[in-house]
């Protein structure tokens, strides 16, 4: 037993030492090591497999940012390595452009195409990408075949110039392996930078749950867009290193095999990992070179390869997620425990910070289909109140909360915030600006971003209006002091802390780190839909004095939707009580016409006229 | 050109439609219960058409070719086939992952797609085998257009079947399953619906009309290939994109109007571009109609 410790604790001390994070340290290790490579003496064959290998390292990380940080399916990723190629021979052959312009060129023009390309597909449907990408493959090929004045067709354009830099031509296999690995080098190091920014950090938030994202002000449109021509740019630099290596182009380089041999390395690198997509690169590369015969076999092999790969790692989270959960079960209660240690005075009984109407809605209509779930809805929320809203199941009180978020568009009414003297239409809003006009709401299965920390969830939520620059990666502002941002809304709703991982968190845990989150916006207004399901009475009551310290405290206005009569009674200023898409009822608890409309709406809803 | 000339190309259109139109059906089935687009539709229907082919071969001489028992026995083939690896393909890659993440699900089904074709490479070679003529060699002349009696049986058959999967959508109980999972899976499930046999079942009736695709494109095109089903296969996406994903109705009218845009664009534009003109009208309907052209359901899904 004890050994197993020890060896656990040295193979964690390791993994540090070459954790992700710390990229530079290994890598630079790496690097030098195959800089000094050619000292000793290399035959040419070797030289020339590697750079072999550098081009798939810098290709794979390109993709990586597509495929695996941002979980778009790119499936004509070779086109735009056959921009960047083409563009080299094109400008090198009948204009004398010289390497570096071309190389800015080339890949300037590929994130041109990703972004022509990624706008419509990324603004409507998302998850059309992986077959317009491939259909975009091939007609990139097509016009490279059929193109013939420009293109000279099938036979492709030879005797390309080998790349000059600063008046010297680089043209021994030596040179090449430099700029190889300068190129590897270059797309590992953006990868990196672009995953541990908080760019990355919005990506793995869009991946993970686009809706949630978008509920605390995360644009999906412009961050894909960004990984998509990202990752387009890598390719096309790659392509303008490809063409100058051969010095001659044809379409025959960039067929669809090409394009699944780079998905195959982010697949079988763990999309989204960085050493271990250099490795896979390296494998695959290496691979067809020692095992000749097998090249007849290898799609064959890389199609099992995406199946099996896919089967194991989704094998591996089901386990991590039963073995998380496990022990965590019994320490749900821990949400309670937390509580009693950072308990303060019990709120108010009054609510004297409500001031003028902040939120006001009129006459809001939405049905689906012939389902009406809204039918006539007014209502206005005071500046600073907590509001509860209470109906039925089918009461329309989601459907409310998805209107009010701009998660749907309401059929018909209008829905403004009235803050600093301005009108703001929400009803016209995204999801994603109103939540950026301080209106932010939470699910009632919580969502949270599952391959994050709760820390880096509830970081996320103070980015809502401190939106990163798309330069950040390679520029970071002035980011510092967020952790006192989030441990201080941590400690607001009583969540685990910011290291816990949200794989396995119990599902109150859940709920109250996705109110953290909410609340880290710093928001006007907080719509939190069932906050006290699945809690247990204790826990309920905690939850019940953090909801009011942190309206009064910070001044927040909370509208909350539950079942639970007594946890609002003891919560809200006032309640609503919807029925069947309309407001029966508005007093404050214990008003008699409200508490027997209560009863009323949920006897006549689970009674005979259910149906109505 | 020509009246009679547009006439042809309106048939060929119609010919081309129907079939894109029985590929896109299975993408918008499958993509209803499970909103996963299964990339190898196309390989379902190349399956198919192998199989008639091989089976074909080893009846040659005791099954006339031209013989409405040689089209059964073609068909029957393709249909059994094409079936069985698609009820494997699910079993085997999409079952363990129907709760993985939406681009693992679709790597792995670009992975099935990329094991037939290559699979199929490996077994029978990368030649292009000539197909059986199942159908008498004549034409008729309608309207100035020649028709065949291969068009004639590719569009009364995709009628046909379109017509049994609607009855089999509206008035079966299976029919009354696969609807209520592609509504919600949650719901059906709570309501007693087993999800396994649902979504099998769906894989094999996207199967069954890929295999008669592919009986149709061998008949059509006189040749069959182990990649033949690549791009019918991103056509019958495009089609199912056309009419709005989701919508059995929609895969019909999307097919059969990419069929005639695409027959008239090689027709009137350039035939070296017909394929490009094909996902420029992808990309064109996402950017100006992203649900589709028929309606709206799923849309924002």
């Amino acid at each position: 037993m004890g050994d197993g410790l020890v060896t656990e604790s040295i193979t964690h001390d390791w993994r540090a030492a070459l954790s992700e994070e710390r990229l530079p340290l290994a890598g630079a290790f790496v690097v030098l090591a195959l800089a000094l490579l050619p000292l000793a003496g290399p035959s040419n064959y070797l030289l020339h497999i590697l750079v072999l290998v550098f081009v798939y390292v810098s290709l794979g990380q390109g993709l990586n940012v597509v495929v695996g940080f941002a979980g778009l399916l790119d499936l004509g990723y070779v086109a735009f390595y056959a921009i960047g190629a083409y563009t080299y021979a094109l400008l090198s052959l009948n204009a004398g452009v010289s390497f570096l312009p071309a190389l800015a060129a080339g890949a300037a023009l590929a994130a041109l195409f990703g972004v022509i390309l990624g706008w419509p597909t990324i603004r409507t449907r998302g998850d059309y990408l992986a077959l317009v990408t491939l259909g975009f493959g091939e007609i990139i090929r097509l016009v490279l075949r059929n193109w013939v004045e420009v293109t000279n067709g099938p036979k492709g354009l030879m005797g390309l110039p080998a790349p000059k830099v600063l008046g010297v031509s680089l043209n021994t296999p030596g040179h090449y392996y430099y700029l190889g690995l300068l190129l590897g080098t270059a797309a590992l190091a953006l990868a990196w930078r672009v995953k541990y920014s908080a760019v990355g950090q919005q990506l793995a938030a869009i991946r993970d749950d686009e809706d949630a994202a978008t509920s605390i002000g995360i644009n999906p449109v412009r961050w894909k867009l960004y990984a998509f021509a990202t990752g387009a740019f890598v390719a096309g630099a790659a392509g303008v290193f490809f063409a100058s290596w051969q010095t001659f182009v044809s379409p025959e380089s960039f067929t669809l095999g090409e394009s699944i041999l780079i998905l195959s390395i982010v697949v079988l690198g763990g999309m989204g990992r960085l050493w271990p997509t250099v490795a896979a690169a390296a494998f695959l590369v290496l691979l067809p070179e020692v095992l000749r015969g097998l090249e007849t076999y290898r799609i064959l092999v890389l199609g099992i390869f995406f199946v099996i790969v896919v089967i194991i790692q989704e094998r591996l989270r089901l386990r991590r997620v039963r073995l998380a959960s496990a022990p965590r079960r019994a320490a749900s209660s821990t949400a309670h425990a937390r509580d009693e240690r950072t308990r303060t005075r019990p709120a108010a009984e009054t609510a004297e910070g409500v001031g003028g109407v902040l939120l006001s809605l009129s006459h809001v209509a939405k049905s689906f289909g012939g389902i009406s779930a809204l039918k006539d809805v007014s209502l206005q929320v005071r500046r600073g109140e907590i509001l509860g809203l209470i109906g039925a199941n089918g009461a329309g009180k989601t459907t409310l909360f998805n209107c009010i978020a701009g998660a749907l568009r309401p059929d018909s009414g209008e829905i403004n915030l009235l803050k600093d003297g301005a009108v703001l239409p929400l009803h016209k809003l995204p999801a994603y600006k109103t939540a950026r006009t301080g209106l932010v709401r939470t699910f009632q299965q919580p969502r949270l971003f599952s391959s994050l920390t709760a820390g880096a969830n509830v970081e996320l939520g103070t980015r809502c209006r401190n939106v990163p620059k798309l330069w950040e990666p390679f520029w970071p502002g002035k980011g510092a002091g967020r952790g006192e941002e989030v441990a201080h809304a941590l400690r607001l709703t009583g969540a685990p802390p910011p290291e816990t991982a949200v794989d396995g968190m119990s599902f109150v845990d859940q709920k109250l780190t996705e109110l953290a989150r909410a609340l880290a916006t710093r928001p006007e207004v907080i719509l939190v839909d069932e906050p006290a399901s699945g809690m247990e009475i204790a826990a309920r009551a905690s939850l019940s004095r953090r909801l009011r310290r942190a309206s009064r405290e910070e001044g927040i206005t909370v509208v909350v939707v539950e079942h639970d009569l007594s946890f609002l009674s003891s919560t809200c200023d006032r309640l609503v009580v919807l029925d069947r898409g309309r407001v029966a009822a508005d007093g404050p608890p214990g008003d008699e016409h409200v508490t027997k409309t209560i009863r009323q709406t949920y006897h006549t809803t689970w009674g005979q006229d259910a149906n109505t | 050109m020509s009246e009679s000339a547009l006439t042809q190309q309106l048939v060929n259109g119609l010919t081309l439609g129907c079939m894109y139109a029985l590929i896109a059906l299975g993408y918008t089935l499958i993509f209803g219960v499970m909103r996963l687009i299964f990339f190898a539709q196309g390989e379902l229907c190349m399956v198919g058409a192998l199989a008639a082919f091989l089976v074909f071969g080893r009846l040659a001489g005791r099954v006339g070719e031209g013989s409405p028992l040689a089209l059964i026995v073609a068909l029957a083939a393709a249909v059994a086939a094409s079936a069985i690896v698609a009820a494997l393909s699910e079993y085997l890659a999409i079952r363990p992952i129907r709760r993985a993440a939406r681009t693992k699900q679709l790597i792995a089904s670009l992975g099935v797609s990329l094991i037939l074709q290559n699979a199929v490479l490996l077994g029978v070679g990368a030649e292009n085998f000539s197909f059986p003529s199942l159908l008498p060699a004549s034409s008729w002349s309608v309207l100035g257009a020649v028709v065949t009696p291969v068009q004639v049986f590719i569009i009364a058959c995709s009628l046909l079947l379109m017509l049994t999967l609607q009855w089999l959508l509206t008035s079966t109980r299976l029919g009354l399953r696969l609807r209520a999972v592609s509504e919600n899976t949650e719901t059906a499930e709570l309501d007693g619906i087993d999800i396994d046999r649902t979504i099998r079942a769906t894989f094999v009736i996207g199967a069954v009309l890929a295999a008669f695709a592919g009986v149709m494109m061998g008949s059509y095109d006189g040749v069959v290939k182990y990649n033949m089903g690549f791009l019918p296969g991103i056509k019958g996406f495009t089609a199912a994109i056309l009419g709005g994903i989701g919508r059995a109705s929609g895969a019909m009218v999307g097919g059969l109007f990419l069929g005639l845009a695409e027959t008239l664009a090689a027709g009137y534009v350039s035939s070296t571009y017909k394929d490009v003109i094909a996902f420029g009208l992808l990309v064109l309907i996402l950017l100006v109609r992203p649900s589709g052209l028929v309606g709206k359901r799923w849309a924002t899904a």
